[in-house]
C-alpha cells in the first residue's frame, strides 16, 4: 500500500540503531514505505555498544518502575520473535559484611527482588533465591571478601548488532531501503516549514542524491541534535544527555554466573559471562567528544578492573582483548548525575518547532527498542492515515521462526559443534542459508576467524544479504576477528574476500583489513601492559611484514 | 668468551656471523621469537650492496633483487628479495601461473587466483582429511620429509600440463631447500606465497642462521648485561654467567625485545615507567619521550603514545664494548636489510674495540 504517490517513499528513517531499524521495521511491515540512512554502519553506536542484555532493569525498579515493566515485556517479546539470539545469564548478588548492618541489607535485597520477581514470568525468567555465604562460593568459587549471603536472579543477553541486523534485514525484505555508509546531509523542508525529504551522502563512494518523503525520522540516538540541524533546527530540539559507557572484555568465559559488584563510588557494576568471553562493565559518564570516534581511555578501564578485582581478584590474571564504548542517548535533565537519569524515552513532534513531519526519538534503552519503535510507528501511520497496526511483537526477525540444532548442523556441514553453534546463534534459521552454500561449495566451509570461529560461507552471506561493505562491518556481524588474536590471522584474508564479493581492489581489501587492525589495536591500547605490548609489536612487525606497506 | 651478542633475529645473526669472518671468538644467544622470526618470506629494505650479499650468499637462504611476491590471500606487493621457496610473480609475468588448488581450510584458490589474474588448477595435495585443517607451519613441515616432498611434486607434474610455473601456499618445508627438490621433481619451479603468522618462512630463517653459525647460535635467555671491568657480565636465566669484552644488543625494539617496562611502584626510583634489563650505563629514550613523561603510575601510558611505539625504540648512548644492531638502534621499524646492516656494522664496530684492547684481557695467561 503507497499512502502518496508524489515522494519516493513514505517515510526516511535516519539511523541505523536499534530504534531506527525497528521502526524502518515496524513501518515496513504495516505497508509504509520505507528509506533507512545510517551514516556509519548499523548497530554503529550505543547498540552495538551496549551491556549486550536485555535486562529488565531491577534498578529501576524503585524510580522508575514503568522502565521496569516495558523492559521486561518486551524483553518476553523479543524472545519470541528472535529466540536464537537470546541466552539466559544468571547473575549473583553477594552482600559483604560491613559496618551497616548487612543482614539487613540482605533481607531488604531479598525482599526487592521478591518483588522484581512479579516482573520475571514476562520475560521467562526464573525467581530470585537467596543464598548463604557457603552457597555463594559453591556456585563461584572465586568470590572473595566476607560474604553475608546473597541472591541470584535472572536476565537474558543479546547480541545487540545481530537485533539490529535481523530488524534491517527484516525492513529490507519487505520493501524497505536501507543504507549503510550514506550520512543524510539536509533534511529539507517546504515553504511551510513541513518536511519534504532528506539529501545525503554515500561516505564510501561519494554518490549524493535526494529521497522526498512528508514523514522524517530522526533515530540517531546520541546524535539527535546534530540531526535536528540538519533541518534547520536548534540542537536544542531533540536534546539529549549524552552519557558515556565503556566495557572491557576478556578472552573466555572467566565465570559461570554474572556477578554484581560495587565500584569506588558506589556505583553498581557487573562481570558477565557472555557469549564466549567474559565482560565487565560499566561506567556511565556526561560525553562532549566526537560520537563518531569513541574509545574507552586508561582511567576508565581500570575503574572498572578494581571494582571487580575486589570481589573477584583472579580478573587481573585476565586476559583483556579489547574493550567497547558507546554513548547512551539519555532524556535531558540538568542536575541529577548520570545513574539518576530516567531510562524512559521520548518521541518529539517537530511540528512545535515548526517543522511538521519531522520526528526525534529520544531516550529509550535495548530492552524496550521495540514497543518505542511501535510508538513512534503508531504516530507515522496515524498520520498516513492508515489504521494497521504493529505486529513486531508476533512475527518472528528473520531466523527466529525456525530452530536450527547445532550438532544435525554441524553433521550437515561438516564444520566443528562449536563453529555450528555459533553460527545458529548468530543466524538462527537463517542458518541453513549459510549450510546452503557449503554445500554447494564445500570449501566454504573454511574457518576464516578462528577464534570466533567464522567461516568464509558466513562472510560471504553477511557481505551478500546483510549490508556489510568493509572487514569492520563483517567483524560486527560475526564478531570475526574480535578474539585473542585480534585479527592477526584472519583480517588481511577477510579483507580478501571482502574486496572479491564487492568487485573490489586487492588493494582496497588490503587496506580495509589494515584499517580494521588499527582500529582494533586502538581499542586495545588502553589495556595493555608490558607483556602484551610485546605481542602488539610482534603483530605489527608481522603485519607490516606480510604487506610490505611502509607505515 | 670474547663477544656475546644478544638476540637471533635478522640483526644478530648478521653481527656474529662478521665477527666470525673477522676471527673474533662470539657466541649468539636467542631465546623467544621476534620479528626475524615472524617475517613473511619478502626480504624489504634499501638497494643490496656487496657486504650484504656476502652475507646473504653465506646464509643461502634469500635471491636478492627486485621481485614481486603475493599474500596468501591474493596481494601481490613489491620486495628487494625474498626467501628462495618464493615464487617471484614478476619473473613469470605474461607466462601461465597456476595457483594450486588444493581443498585446504584457508586456502581459497580461485580467490588468489582472481586477484592475481592467473587460474586456479585443482591439485590433489592432502593424503589424509584432517591435513585440510593444519595450519600453514604444520603443513609445512609434513614436506621436510623427502617422500612426501616427491609425492607433492608428482601431483603437481601431474596435474599441470602447458602451466609454466605453479605458486603453492606457503608449505614448502620449515627447512630451506624444500622447493628446490619438489621444483627439480615437478620439472618445472614451483614457488611459494608469504607466509602468515603461523607460516614457515621464519623457521627457515632459524634453520639457516643455525647451520651458519653452528655451535655458536645456543638457546637461552640472557636477563642481564652488567659492566665489569673492562668487560661485561652477562647473566643467563639459568644461573650461567659469561665474560665478555664487548656485547651486541640485538633484541628487537622497546617493548619487544629485551629491555623490560615495569611499573614505578615496583620500587625504580624517577617514575620512569621502565627498567632496563641490562646494568650498563645507557640511557634510553623516545623521541626524548619515554623516560621522562611518558609514564603514569600505572606503567607506561601506551594509550597516549599510540601503538607504534610499542615497537620504536629507544637511542641507547654509546658506550665502550656495547654495540647496538637492529630495531633497537633504528627510530622506527627496520626491514630485514637495515637490520642486516647495522648487524654487520656492530660487528665491525665490536670487532675493533676487541683488537685494539690489550692482549691480556683476551687471553688468559
Amino acid at each position: 500500500m503507497s499512502v502518496s504517490d508524489d515522494t519516493d517513499v513514505d517515510v526516511v528513517v535516519i539511523g541505523g540503531g536499534v530504534n531506527g531499524t525497528g521502526v524502518a521495521r515496524d513501518a515496513a511491515q504495516r505497508g509504509l514505505r520505507v528509506a533507512l540512512f545510517e551514516r556509519n554502519d548499523i548497530a554503529f553506536g550505543a547498540s552495538g555498544n551496549s551491556s549486550g542484555m536485555l535486562h529488565g532493569g531491577p534498578r529501576y525498579l524503585l524510580y522508575d518502575p514503568e522502565v521496569t515493566y516495558t523492559s521486561c515485556l518486551d524483553s518476553g517479546h523479543i524472545q519470541s520473535i528472535a529466540p536464537h539470539l537470546l541466552f539466559r545469564i544468571p547473575f549473583l548478588m553477594p552482600i559483604y559484611a560491613s559496618a551497616m548492618a548487612s543482614k539487613v541489607t540482605l533481607t531488604l535485597y531479598d525482599a526487592f527482588f521478591g518483588l522484581y520477581d512479579r516482573y520475571q514470568p514476562l520475560k521467562r525468567g526464573k525467581p530470585h533465591v537467596r543464598l548463604t555465604p557457603e552457597e555463594l562460593r559453591a556456585l563461584e568459587p572465586g568470590l572473595r571478601g566476607e560474604v553475608v549471603g546473597g541472591v541470584s536472579f535472572d536476565e537474558w543477553g543479546i547480541d545487540g548488532t545481530r537485533l539490529c541486523i535481523g530488524s534491517a534485514v527484516d525492513a529490507m525484505e519487505r520493501g524497505a531501503e536501507v543504507r549503510a555508509h550514506a550520512t543524510v546531509t539536509d533534511i529539507l523542508r517546504r515553504d511551510d516549514g513541513s518536511v519534504r525529504g532528506v539529501r545525503y551522502r554515500d561516505r564510501e563512494t561519494g554518490e549524493t542524491g535526494v529521497r522526498t518523503a512528508r514523514m522524517v525520522v530522526n533515530a540517531t540516538g546520541a546524535w539527535a541534535p546534530i540531526t535536528a540541524t540538519l533541518g534547520g533546527l536548534a540542537p536544542k530540539a531533540a536534546r539529549v544527555r549524552p552519557g558515556k559507557g565503556i566495557h572491557v572484555f576478556y578472552d573466555r568465559r572467566l565465570t559461570n554466573y554474572a556477578i554484581v559488584c560495587e565500584a569506588v563510588d558506589g556505583r553498581q557494576m557487573f562481570l558477565l559471562p557472555w557469549q564466549n568471553m567474559t565482560v565487565i562493565g560499566t561506567t556511565d559518564d556526561d560525553f562532549y567528544g566526537d560520537l563518531d570516534d569513541v574509545v574507552a581511555t586508561g582511567d576508565e578501564v581500570r575503574y572498572l578492573v578494581q571494582a571487580v578485582e575486589r570481589v573477584f581478584p583472579a580478573i587481573r590474571a585476565g586476559r583483556i582483548i579489547g574493550t567497547w564504548a558507546g554513548v547512551r542517548p539519555t532524556l535531558h535533565a540538568w542536575g541529577p548525575n548520570e545513574d539518576q537519569l530516567s531510562r524512559e524515552h521520548q518521541i518529539v513532534d517537530h511540528a512545535e518547532h515548526g517543522a511538521s513531519g519531522l520526528y526525534s526519538m529520544i531516550g529509550g534503552k535495548l530492552a524496550s527498542y521495540r514497543i518505542f519503535a511501535e510508538e513512534m510507528t503508531d504516530v507515522l501511520a496515524r498520520r498516513a492515515g492508515i489504521g494497521a497496526r504493529s505486529r513486531t511483537h508476533e512475527l518472528a526477525l528473520p531466523g527466529g521462526d525456525e530452530r536450527v540444532e547445532p550438532l544435525v548442523l554441524a553433521e550437515q556441514a561438516r564444520i566443528e559443534p562449536v563453529a555450528a553453534a555459533r553460527l545458529e546463534y548468530r543466524h538462527g534459521g537463517r542458518s541453513l542459508r549459510v549450510l546452503e552454500r557449503m554445500l554447494r561449495d564445500p570449501r566454504e566451509r573454511a574457518v576464516v576467524c578462528e577464534c570466533e570461529p567464522v567461516t568464509l560461507a558466513e562472510i560471504r552471506y553477511v557481505v551478500e544479504n546483510e549490508l556489510a561493505t568493509t572487514v569492520d562491518d563483517v567483524s560486527r556481524r560475526t564478531r570475526l576477528g574480535l578474539g585473542a588474536c585480534g585479527g592477526m590471522r584472519c583480517a588481511a584474508r577477510c579483507g580478501q574476500i571482502v574486496a572479491d564479493a564487492t568487485g573490489r581492489s586487492p588493494a582496497d581489501g588490503a587496506r580495509m583489513a589494515s584499517e580494521f587492525l588499527a582500529r582494533a589495536a586502538r581499542r586495545r591500547l588502553s589495556t595493555i601492559g608490558p607483556e602484551q605490548a610485546r605481542q602488539e609489536a610482534l603483530a605489527l612487525g608481522a603485519e607490516r611484514a606480510l604487506l610490505g606497506a611502509p607505515r | 668468551m670474547t663477544v656475546v651478542v644478544v638476540g637471533g633475529g635478522v640483526a644478530g645473526t648478521a653481527a656474529a656471523w662478521l665477527l666470525a669472518q673477522e676471527g673474533v671468538e662470539c657466541v649468539l644467544y636467542h631465546e623467544r621469537a621476534g620479528a626475524s622470526a615472524l617475517y613473511a618470506g619478502a626480504v624489504d629494505g634499501d638497494a643490496p650492496g656487496d657486504e650484504l650479499a656476502g652475507f646473504a650468499a653465506a646464509l643461502g637462504l634469500w635471491r636478492l633483487g627486485p621481485c614481486t611476491v603475493a599474500s596468501p590471500d591474493g596481494l601481490a606487493r613489491p620486495a628487494l628479495g625474498r626467501d628462495a621457496a618464493l615464487l617471484d610473480l614478476g619473473e613469470w609475468a605474461g607466462r601461465r601461473v597456476a595457483v594450486a588448488d588444493v581443498a585446504r581450510d584457508g586456502w581459497d584458490a580461485r580467490l588468489v587466483a582472481r586477484s592475481l589474474g592467473l587460474e586456479a588448477v585443482p591439485v590433489t595435495g592432502l593424503r589424509e582429511d584432517y591435513e585440510r585443517r593444519l595450519g600453514d607451519w604444520d603443513f609445512a613441515a609434513l614436506h621436510d620429509e623427502p617422500g612426501r616432498a616427491a609425492w607433492l611434486a608428482e601431483h603437481l607434474a601431474r596435474a599441470g600440463e602447458g602451466v609454466d610455473a605453479w605458486l603453492v601456499g606457503p608449505w614448502l618445508g620449515t627447512m630451506p631447500g624444500v622447493a628446490a627438490r619438489v621444483t627439480e621433481l615437478a620439472g618445472k619451479p614451483v614457488g611459494e606465497t608469504l607466509s602468515m603468522l603461523d607460516g614457515p618462512a621464519g623457521s627457515r630463517f632459524e634453520a639457516a642462521r643455525d647451520a651458519l653459525l653452528g655451535t655458536r647460535a645456543r638457546r637461552g635467555r640472557v636477563t642481564r648485561v652488567a659492566r665489569d671491568g673492562a668487560g661485561f657480565r652477562v647473566a643467563l636465566e639459568d644461573g650461567e654467567a659469561l665474560e665478555a669484552e664487548a656485547v651486541v644488543l640485538a633484541t628487537g625494539g622497546v617493548a619487544a625485545g629485551g629491555i623490560r617496562l615495569e611499573p614505578p611502584l615496583a620500587g625504580h626510583a624517577g617514575g620512569a615507567g621502565f627498567a632496563l634489563g641490562f646494568d650498563a650505563p645507557v640511557t634510553l629514550e623516545l623521541d626524548g619521550v619515554l623516560a621522562d613523561r611518558a609514564s603514569t603510575l600505572h606503567g607506561v601510558d601506551f594509550e597516549r603514545l599510540g601503538r607504534d611505539v610499542v615497537e620504536r625504540i629507544g637511542a641507547v648512548s654509546a658506550v665502550e664494548g656495547l654495540a647496538l644492531a637492529g630495531d633497537l638502534l633504528a627510530g622506527r621499524p627496520r626491514n630485514v636489510l637495515e637490520a642486516v646492516r647495522s648487524g654487520l656494522a656492530a660487528a665491525r664496530r665490536v670487532a675493533r674495540a676487541v683488537r685494539a684492547a690489550p692482549p691480556a684481557s683476551r687471553c688468559a695467561p
